[in-house]
């Protein structure tokens, strides 16, 4: 016992290339390629923790100390997107292997039952239901409810996907399609309730335009590393930094931008053989049965209205921020992941771009507050990891778009403080 | 032999795509063709076409939007989500328009 438990202390980039071995191996991978994958998943979190070290102690921690004296601005949490979270999702250790076995047998029983008709394929983002079984690991203080939140989460998600997969059908043009991941379906809801909102209201309910796609030339705006350098220019002479220290931070918060996906895709190469292996176990299970598959957002991400979209909302994003007075999250990690988080808003408007622009508008607010209110939790788990150490909150704008997961968590709490 | 250039793109050029390639390679050596695959997002199509020369490009994000010089495409999503049948059909036609190109 105490020789594993100072096995697990060496933290995500020693025991997680066997964790995924073992999962490998669960899954009928051979040795070897199961073995290059644990390592490949190892080097990713190498990679990853030089990453955030550089983003949360070199940039943002003397940013963020000198913005609240200069602005007594309350914006204390770094928003570190979701490339670094799923990477710290993937770095808890048993949490993985055990919310892997929950999260597939959860759903091929829910398929057996016919409780929902979504094979969940996306294995790669079971990374938000093991964050939020996380979260509830380190707010109840156990792993068994924590996997039950988790599990509940994925659960409600599976029940409310396969009725939005007509919209999908719609929107794709692709029969047999629905999206689980980052709460899709509950943010679809919420925008299809603005609209009914916006039908109600004289005048405004007649305006409809279409945003064309921003022109080839602007679209290097997008890039991760312009939007670094972009936010880095203005949070650095907000901070009243010297020209020598805010050429310095931005490039340093450009080159974080670039290098974080790129070490998270390691990771990724490491994973990629593992959910092959796990989705072709599950799809092997239903065959000849009509079924909706799971997709990444990344699915929708080629919409011209969405770039155009997630474009203008960068700015937007970050003067919201500042604006709201219950927001604590300074965005940055998840501009670049925009163009996926707004497809819901997109979708919903159905082709009317001025609809499309007050549905992203709702859920962006929606984004930071939860961020805001979950920067504690999610503050808790990337240090627990060690990929964070003690330089300050984090969050991420993507847990705003986690509805299920996260009225699960208020409940849990709201249970608790009744004891 | 040829080695054939396989150009996979999605919303972020690390997620999807990457997951692509590595089906995609494991795919064609069974068939006996030699790939090599590079990853990118979906702004970075047009940019990277002139460097990296692909015969075949295949997006997980719709590539209508995107100006693909001519290059032959293919949807990555049968090859993603798919049960190996469906995924098959899409690796048979790349594997028969790769072999066509010689």
């Amino acid at each position: 016992m105490e020789i594993l438990q100072s096995f697990l202390s060496l933290g995500a980039s020693a025991v997680m290339p066997v964790i995924i071995l073992i999962i490998g191996l669960i899954f009928g991978m051979k040795f070897k390629k199961a073995f290059m994958s644990g390592i490949t998943v190892g080097i990713g979190f190498i990679g990853i923790n030089l990453v955030a070290g550089l983003l949360m102690g070199t940039i943002m921690a003397p940013l963020i100390n000198t913005l609240t004296e200069n602005w007594n601005l309350s914006l204390s949490t770094v928003d570190m997107g979701w490339p670094l979270a799923s990477g710290i999702a993937f770095s808890t250790g048993t949490l993985v292997l055990i919310m892997f076995a929950v999260l597939i047998i959860l759903n091929i029983v829910m398929m057996a039952l016919k409780l929902t008709t979504t094979l969940n394929v996306d294995i790669w983002n079971f990374w938000h239901f093991i964050m939020f079984a996380a979260f509830g690991h380190i707010l109840t203080g156990s792993l068994v409810l924590g996997c039950i939140i988790g599990a509940a989460y994925c659960a409600i998600t599976l029940l409310l996907s396969g009725r939005i997969s007509g919209s999908i059908a719609k929107f794709t043009g692709v029969e047999g399609l629905t999206i689980t991941a980052v709460g899709f379906p509950v943010a679809y809801y919420i925008c299809y309730a603005v609209d009914r909102i916006v039908d109600r209201i004289p005048g405004i309910n007649k305006i409809n335009f279409n945003l064309k796609s921003v022109p080839e030339k602007y679209a290097f705006l997008t890039e991760p590393s312009i939007i670094g350098i972009f936010v880095g220019v203005i949070l650095s002479l907000l901070a009243k930094y010297p020209v020598n220290n805010v050429i310095l931070t931005s490039i340093q918060l450009g080159a974080v931008m670039y290098i974080m996906p790129r070490m998270v895709k390691i990771l990724m190469e490491g994973l990629a053989p593992i959910t092959e292996a796990a989705g072709d176990f599950m799809n092997d299970r239903f065959p000849g049965r009509k079924v909706d598959i799971a997709i990444d957002c990344a699915a929708l991400a080629g919409d011209t209205e969405l770039l155009t979209i997630s474009t203008i909302m960068v700015p937007v994003t970050l003067l919201l921020a500042v604006v709201l007075p219950f927001n604590t999250v300074l965005p940055i990690g998840d501009l670049p992941a925009l163009v996926y988080m707004l497809a819901p808003a997109i979708v919903a408007a159905n082709r009317n771009s001025f609809r499309a622009i007050i549905n992203s508008l709702v859920i962006i607010v929606i984004f930071l507050f939860i961020a805001s209110d979950l920067a504690p939790l999610a503050t808790g788990v990337a240090q627990a990891t060690g990929i964070v150490k003690d330089q300050g909150m984090v969050s991420c704008l993507t847990f705003g778009n986690e509805h299920i997961g996260y009225v699960l968590l208020k409940l849990t709490e709201l249970i608790q403080s009744f004891k | 032999m040829k080695t054939y250039k396989i150009l996979n793109v999605c919303g972020s050029g690390i997620a999807t795509s990457t997951l692509i390639s590595s089906k995609v390679k494991d795919a064609m050596k069974e068939r006996g063709i030699s790939v090599e695959t590079t990853e990118c997002n979906i702004r970075e199509v047009s940019t990277m076409i002139p460097g990296f020369h692909p015969d075949v490009i295949i997006g997980t994000s719709s590539l209508e939007s995107v100006d693909t010089k001519g290059i032959k495409t293919y949807s990555g999503m049968p090859i993603l989500y798919g049960n190996k049948l469906i995924a098959k059909k899409t690796f048979d036609e790349i594997e028969a328009y790769l072999k066509s190109m010689e």
